[in-house]
């Protein structure tokens, strides 16, 4: 199962960096494979101007994708893209109520499994030049590494004293007391 | 078992990297002009043990399978161009931009640099040039006898002679901006490059338009904040060492199951 709780933001000032502002929200990649999921803000733009995903996926907006031509970019708390005042796009942002049927794939990606119905959009509320941190709790993540590891070590144990016990019936099971 | 030592092995590499950036973000703490470079990860693909959806009776599905990451891997190290501090120098040729824009540099080999280093100096034939001796472009001649110069905040350099009252005007720095600063590439000497991912420059006047505004007398300190450095420097060494706990926590358990057996 993936924990999708939200993760802490953290202020980057990168006018390309957007972090989701509610925990089932998306953004749209549109990769070789179909549309996938992420949550991972930190856009980029290729050489056709498009914004992009770190590893260069075109970032879906509300027709397609969304051009940069010039300098000035600005994402809007609203989702709306703007070069230098001008308005070029707005990202597309879905929703999941239910995370259960997205499936991770790398890339800080997700997809839905086969024949899955299309996640409604919903009005972006995002955090300009902001990115979301991993969600993960190094204290939980050890701690559940650590009892992992002990409960291993309770099978092993359990293992072994049985393998005494089978051990001691060889031995003894028939012998003569003397 | 095997699977978490190369997956925690992955996290150690990533976080090398990460104190690699972050080192030369450091080190370049009292550079002008510097701009700050940020390591980005993503997660690495995940193995599908068990499918999602897959059918555990003739009635029922699985709802969400089993699916094991393998780790992380660098997506990206980009630089980060918000603004630094302004200094005082009081060099009349030391100049900073107040915003976004780039000066144009001439390299040797004909081809065009881009910087926000405005600690320029003087060539031989009176040539503005950077501190590493590059020719700024366009090229603007300062003659010998200058006695003040004068950079304004369009870029328009003047200077006064001898004999004389007032500035003439000897030409006019370019400012260049960029689609996205950050995809930009870094060349060392606080210069920059064009990609493809930077998109393609234009040219403007500092001071409009969005460029940004030249102050004469003052430098560019780096963007580096120390603390925050220091911070994801603690963050990424934890982060390696609970990487190889989780190797040493592996190792424990393949000792263990191989001690089964003795």
């Amino acid at each position: 199962m993936v924990d999708f709780s939200p993760g802490p933001i953290k202020n980057t000032g990168n006018a390309l960096d957007v972090a989701l502002h509610q925990p089932n929200d998306f953004f749209v990649v549109q990769t070789p494979e179909g549309p996938q999921y992420t949550r991972a803000g930190n856009f980029s733009i290729n050489a056709k101007g498009e914004l992009t995903s770190m590893d260069g996926m075109p970032v879906l907006g509300d027709g397609g994708g969304i051009t940069i031509s010039g300098p000035g970019a600005l994402i809007n708390p609203d989702g709306s893209v703007n070069v230098d005042g001008t308005p070029v796009g707005k990202l597309r942002v879905v929703r999941f109520e239910d995370t259960s049927s997205l499936m991770p794939v790398g890339n800080s990606r997700f997809k839905t499994g086969e024949g899955a119905a299309a996640p409604p959009n919903v009005e972006a509320e995002v955090i300009p030049q902001s990115l979301e941190m991993a969600n993960l709790s190094v204290v939980s993540t050890v701690v559940d590494l650590m009892s992992t590891n002990r409960a291993f070590d309770l099978y092993t144990r359990m293992a072994t004293s049985i393998d005494q016990v089978n051990q001691s019936a060889i031995s003894q099971v028939g012998r003569r007391n003397s | 078992m095997i699977r978490a030592l190369y997956t925690a092995a992955t996290g150690m590499n990533a976080q090398e990297l990460n104190i690699d950036v972050i080192s030369n973000n450091l080190a370049n703490v009292n550079t002008s002009g510097y701009k700050k470079s940020r390591a980005d990860f993503q997660d690495l693909m995940y193995q599908a043990v068990v499918e999602p959806g897959a059918p555990t009776s003739s009635s029922s599905t699985t709802s969400s399978g089993i699916q094991v990451g393998l780790g992380v891997k660098a997506a990206a190290v980009q630089k980060v161009f918000i603004q630094g501090d302004l200094q005082s120098t009081s060099n009349q040729l030391d100049v900073a931009i107040e915003g976004d824009g780039f000066f144009q540099v001439q390299l040797p080999d004909g081809t065009t640099a881009y910087s926000r280093a405005g600690a320029f100096q003087m060539d031989n034939a009176g040539r503005l040039t950077t501190s590493e001796g590059f020719v700024i472009d366009p090229g603007v001649t300062i003659p010998n006898d200058a006695l003040a110069i004068s950079i304004g905040q369009d870029g328009t350099i003047s200077a006064r002679q001898p004999g004389s009252s007032t500035l003439s005007q000897l030409g006019q720095l370019t400012a260049v901006r960029f689609p996205n600063n950050a995809g930009l590439r870094a060349t060392g000497r606080n210069l920059y490059q064009e990609t493809e991912s930077s998109g393609t420059p234009t040219q403007g006047i500092f001071g409009e338009n969005g460029y940004g505004r030249l102050s004469q007398g003052f430098l560019e300190s780096s963007n580096v904040s120390v603390v925050g450095e220091v911070v994801n420097m603690i963050t990424a060494q934890r982060a390696y060492e609970a990487s190889s706990k989780g190797i040493q926590t592996a190792d424990d358990m393949l000792s263990q199951a191989i001690n089964l057996k003795r």
